[in-house]
């Protein structure tokens, strides 16, 4: 219970330390959003109207006051940058719920395909007596995981798009209009994110079931007379599977932040390049609100893991 | 965020009021840039398309929006008293006639019968006042579009006509008319959904993936538009724009590089024109060692501009030494003997000898990194002017830095950028006035701010014309910045659409883009 | 398992020395020498394929690939050297004294650590580009901070580690400082496992300047470099795929040739526990 109130408390002071360093960041860089929206033809009294109607000239501190105080209070504020309509800008929470089914479903899709490819992956190899097979996986698994995410994207892009066709990159289709289609697109950046992650995950269970495999029990297990397989599905890979679960958890964190290259490369929508292009046009609404966004769910991920641990092995409680 | 190679994009962000005018007012300067593409095959009614473009749009209202990219799309879905047409001229659009007073200080716009606006309802001058008056500032004290600001006052004379008085005279100042029409009290209203009277009308629009227009059944020029539905698509990541194409999701990609044009070939048709952007390594005047004009005119000796355009353009740009647009056929002077379009290292080194610098000096080159066409040039004049013996570096900043620290602060000592046009010839030069707010350069010359009030005040068309010869003729000489190109504006366009229209402004006119059997 | 075991981390070690060992040897040699001009244009070989007499064929502005490539090796291993370093030495520092005092300070520093952990390194390092601009400086200050809280860690755990142990009390006892306990008795023997992290950190710091050059936001031109060389070459998938090849294959080969060497280094340092987690 203490443990959980200590967490609770640094997950707090950690979102509020970021926003605040990434409200700082923004009055340091230079250029601010109305320079950046007037352009070229900026006039002072359009300046003047437009510092106004954003409600940049209060002081900064009182700025920061005033947005996280309307955080608490459920409004995420609107952005500076893209409209709703005419007259409206877009409230951030809009934007960021129309963006964020695209990060998740790329994340949730790249999350299975890793565990698909990755666990028959692992098994076999552990299981391998043969060692040309060990050494082609030993091979392969550290090939794949020397590559970088954006590469492997222009290598799908090139093979599946260009070369093979499958697909027409940059075609992206809303989730809103064909489901299905939406899916397929993603499958190929969410393939550019799973194939280094499934290598970590197939070498990393393979090697929690090699140490499995030596313990006691399963020796014990074995002179038991239990059948191979047996040992094998009931004792090593559950046990083995443990490790593995909390890794996967940490790789969904990483997921979620290696996203931003990968969406850059297929052009898709998701809350990765509105982030990027939000940094780049100064709107810091949206940006604290993304910052804030992932942050909580990167903590929230290793929050999990680690109560999970502690689950499993009750031996971590205290230290 | 990054780069963009579209040299349109360019300006698209550069920009602004680029819709806000036609050539120069003569009817002469139409320029060749019209239609390049043959009317070739027949009209089919129907069908939609896809257009990629590549900049998100910065605000649905046409009177707040300042993006060219943004102004380029708006084009489909508003329209003005007056609008440009594809040869530079103004046509007559709401207004089905206008007069100016001798005097030029009264406006007098007699409105088009019957037009519709795209929820139904007709315009009327009750229409047209409020949105001029929105745009002019009389509403609430804050000019919309700047050069409207001279307005003083919209009288509704009677249904049918408009009159707007100005506080001085300017021949360019009609172009300004093509302000959108909207409809009265629209602009103030919540949740309002942009409503114009334009070929397309308004149907959706998402951040970061684009907006959809839909066919105006109602518009007031028969026989337009062909297509039922018009999507742009925000199409952000340059590297992906290719594969793109070739998998056929778009129709229509209006800017493409040389090279991405030349991989195209074939399977689409590719057009090319010139652009309304004059793109030069813009000199800070007033830094050392650039304060020295015969600095400024080493460097300008130094760049090999058919290099230049050989790397980033294929050949296909226009070059130009001084501030105009050539397609401002009536104003335009070539001056590219100043200096030549090759590189003459003698001469620069004479100069830089002359001017204390026998062993060069550091240059650094400042550029907005979003922007593809401007880095590649880049990369070409710093190998230039290595060449010469300046040391020339480049410091590659995020637009919104480059707005306000070279653009705003003119904190810079060189950079390599694009500025767009409206297309009157004032727009242009203006900037290179001593004490104008844009003159980001700092170029200082008593004799250029005297000739461009005389080119201002002048009614003659002959005169002004000379004028605004000079004007360029004293910038080249002086020079006030190592002017580059006219980048090409090139789009790749399915083979089985017809009828697309390169206009002198920065527009993409949809309405005239069909299918052919 | 013993003599499979030995004969596996030869083949590591092995194979991790001739691939680093040929990038390190081209990017030597590169300083002083490239088969042409790295920065020279020449409008009549743009696109040339690879040949013997542009062995990776030429870029859009007719510059030798393979020159760029050697240069760009360079200025990639330049970079994760240095950040390694920064982050190291920083990592070093304060993983010691936080470590071995405990405390408010290890609370402190503990709790900056989680929040800069919460945070993307990518996303992270784009913010401080952000506040400082670009530049190959500024990168490698920017990496830096993001790869500190890893050293910090690995070094502290270490520290918390060996503090108790036998001998550092022993020490205590006998009279000996603070500083010398810390850095004499306690540091050489943290060598093992920091050295695993420096060789990951290595790798991640080369992976994160390539992708940070690849938006854009890394080294910039007409500097080379292996993720900017990458990003220019993508709008040439089609008629030029040797140009994004080239240097997209050298970082694989450099990230592949760095991790191979730590898994032999690792495998050689500790024989026993070679089964246990792998690096990564």
């Amino acid at each position: 219970m203490k443990y959980l109130v200590k967490k609770i408390f640094t997950l707090i002071m950690t979102l509020f330390l970021v926003s605040a360093a990434a409200f700082i960041a923004f009055q340091i860089i230079p250029g601010d959003v109305v320079t950046s929206i007037l352009g070229t033809e900026a006039t002072p009294e359009r300046e003047a109207q437009l510092r106004e109607e954003l409600g940049l000239n209060a002081p900064p501190a009182v700025r920061y006051f005033q947005w996280i105080s309307g955080v608490l209070q459920g409004d995420l504020g609107v952005s500076y940058r893209y409209a709703k309509n005419m007259n409206e800008m877009m409230p951030v929470a809009e934007l960021i719920g129309d963006k964020l089914p695209v990060t998740l479903s790329l994340a949730a899709i790249s999350l299975v395909l890793i565990i698909a490819v990755a666990i028959p992956l692992g098994v076999l190899w552990a299981r391998s007596r043969n060692k040309v097979l060990d050494a082609a996986l030993g091979v392969i698994t550290q090939a794949s995981m020397a590559i970088p995410s954006f590469f492997l994207g222009i290598l799908v892009t090139y093979f599946f798009g260009i070369v093979l066709k499958c697909f027409a990159p940059g075609d992206y289709v809303s989730y809103e209009k064909d489901l299905g289609g939406f899916l397929f697109y993603l499958l190929f950046p969410a393939l550019a994110i799973a194939i280094p992650k499934a290598a970590m995950t197939a070498r990393f269970l393979r090697n929690s079931m090699l140490t499995e495999m030596k313990s006691d029990y399963v020796r014990t297990a074995r002179s038991k007379g239990c059948s191979e397989k047996r040992v094998m599905y009931g004792h090593v890979l559950r046990n083995a599977m443990m490790p593995v679960i909390t890794f996967l958890g940490m790789i969904m964190a990483e997921i979620v932040a290696g996203s931003i290259v990968v969406e850059q490369v297929f052009s898709l929508p998701g809350i990765g390049r509105l982030l990027i292009s939000s940094i780049s046009t100064r709107d810091l609404p949206v940006v604290e609100i993304l910052i804030l966004y992932i942050t909580f769910v990167v903590i929230l991920v290793y929050f999990l893991v680690d109560i999970l641990y502690r689950v499993v092995d009750p031996r971590i409680s205290s230290k | 965020m990054k780069k963009r190679i579209s040299v349109l994009l360019i300006m698209a962000l550069l920009s602004m009021a680029a819709l806000s005018g036609c050539a120069g007012g003569t009817e002469g300067s139409s320029g060749d840039n019209s239609s390049t593409e043959s009317q070739a095959g027949n009209p089919v009614y129907g069908g939609s398309i896809v257009v990629g473009i590549q900049q998100d749009v910065d605000s649905l209202d046409p009177h707040k929006a300042t993006a060219a990219g943004t102004k380029e799309i708006l084009f489909n879905i508003f329209e003005g008293l007056v609008k440009p047409d594809e040869n530079g001229n103004l046509m007559k659009a709401l207004a089905s006639d206008y007069t100016v007073s001798g005097d030029g200080l009264v406006y007098t716009f007699t409105l088009r019968q019957g037009v519709k606006f795209h929820n139904g309802k007709e315009v009327t001058a009750e229409d047209v006042k409020y949105s001029l008056e929105r745009a002019s500032g009389l509403l609430d004290g804050t000019p919309l579009i700047s050069s409207l600001s001279v307005i003083t006052s919209v009288d509704i004379l009677d249904e049918q006509t408009v009159q707007v008085t100005v506080e001085s005279a300017n021949t360019e100042l009609i172009y300004s008319f093509v302000a959108a029409i909207i409809p009265a009290g629209s602009g103030e209203e919540e949740s309002g959904t942009p409503i114009g009277t334009g070929p397309f009308s308004f149907v959706s629009y998402k951040p970061q993936e684009g907006l959809v227009v839909a066919k105006n059944a109602d518009y007031w020029q028969e026989g337009l538009p062909y297509l039922d539905e018009v999507n742009f698509r925000i199409v952000n990541s340059q590297d992906t724009e290719q594969p793109e194409f070739k998998g056929g999701s778009i129709q229509i990609y209006p800017y493409l590089t040389d090279s991405q044009a030349s991989e195209l070939e074939g399977s689409f048709r590719i057009l090319s024109a010139p652009s309304d952007v004059v793109q030069a390594l813009y000199l800070n005047n007033a830094v050392e060692p650039l304060d020295d004009v015969r600095i400024r005119q080493a460097i300008c000796y130094a760049l090999d501009l058919d290099m230049i355009n050989e790397f980033v353009a294929g050949g296909n740009a226009t070059l130009i030494s001084s501030a105009m647009l050539p397609t401002l056929q009536t104003y335009y002077v070539d001056l590219t003997d100043t200096y030549g379009t090759g590189a003459n290292m003698e001469k620069a080194q004479e100069l830089m000898t002359e001017a204390g610098y026998p062993d060069g000096f550091d240059l650094e080159i400042t550029v907005p990194s979003n922007y593809e066409y401007h880095m590649q040039t880049a990369e070409v004049v710093a190998e230039q002017l290595k060449a010469a013996g300046i040391n020339a570096t480049i410091h590659p900043v995020e637009w919104s830095s480059w707005l306000s620290d070279c653009y705003t602060d003119r904190n810079y000592q060189s950079t390599i950028s694009g500025v767009t046009s409206d297309m009157t010839p004032g727009y242009l030069t203006n900037r290179f006035q001593t004490d104008s707010a844009k003159n980001f350069v700092n170029f200082s010359s008593a004799a250029y701010d005297d000739m461009f009030k005389l080119a201002a005040a002048a009614l003659d068309p002959e005169e002004k014309a000379d004028y605004y010869k000079q004007l360029q003729k004293i910038l080249c000489d002086e020079a006030g910045s190592a002017f580059i190109q006219v980048p090409p504006i090139t789009i790749a366009m399915d083979p089985k659409l017809s009828g697309y229209k390169f206009y002198p402004v920065y527009v993409q006119d949809m309405s005239t883009v069909y299918y052919t059997e | 398992m013993k003599s499979k075991c030995s004969k596996k981390k030869n083949k590591y070690l092995i194979a991790g020395l001739c691939m680093t060992g040929l990038v390190v040897l081209l990017a030597v040699i590169g300083v002083f020498w490239t088969p042409y001009s790295t920065t020279a244009m020449s409008a009549s070989e743009r696109f040339a394929a690879p040949s013997l007499r542009h062995l990776f064929g030429t870029d859009n502005f007719g510059r030798d690939i393979f020159s760029r490539v050697m240069k760009g090796i360079g200025t990639t291993i330049l970079i994760g050297t240095l950040v390694v370093a920064i982050s190291g030495a920083a990592g070093i520092l304060l993983g010691a004294l936080t470590g071995y005092f405990g405390g408010i300070v290890d609370e402190t520093v503990m709790r900056l650590i989680d929040a800069v952990n919460g945070f993307p390194s990518i996303l992270l390092a784009l913010v401080v580009i952000s506040v400082m601009g670009t530049g190959q400086k500024n990168l490698v200050i920017s990496l830096g901070i993001v790869f500190m809280p890893s050293f910090i860690r690995i070094v502290r755990s270490e520290f918390i580690r060996l503090r108790d142990a036998d001998y550092i009390s022993r020490a205590r006892l006998m009279g000996v400082g603070r500083l010398r306990i810390l850095f004499v008795h306690i540091l050489p023997n943290t060598f093992s496992a920091f050295w695993v992290s420096v060789m990951i950190g290595f790798n991640n710091a080369i992976l994160a300047e390539s992708g940070m050059s690849y938006l854009g936001i890394g080294v910039q031109p007409p500097q080379a470099s292996l993720g900017k060389m990458l990003s220019d070459a993508q709008g040439y998938l089609t008629s030029a795929p040797w140009y994004a090849l080239a240097p997209g294959l050298t970082i694989v080969w450099i990230v592949l040739g760095f991790s191979l060497l730590s898994e032999g280094i690792r495998r050689a340092g500790d024989g026993n526990r070679s089964q246990g987690g792998d690096g990564i």
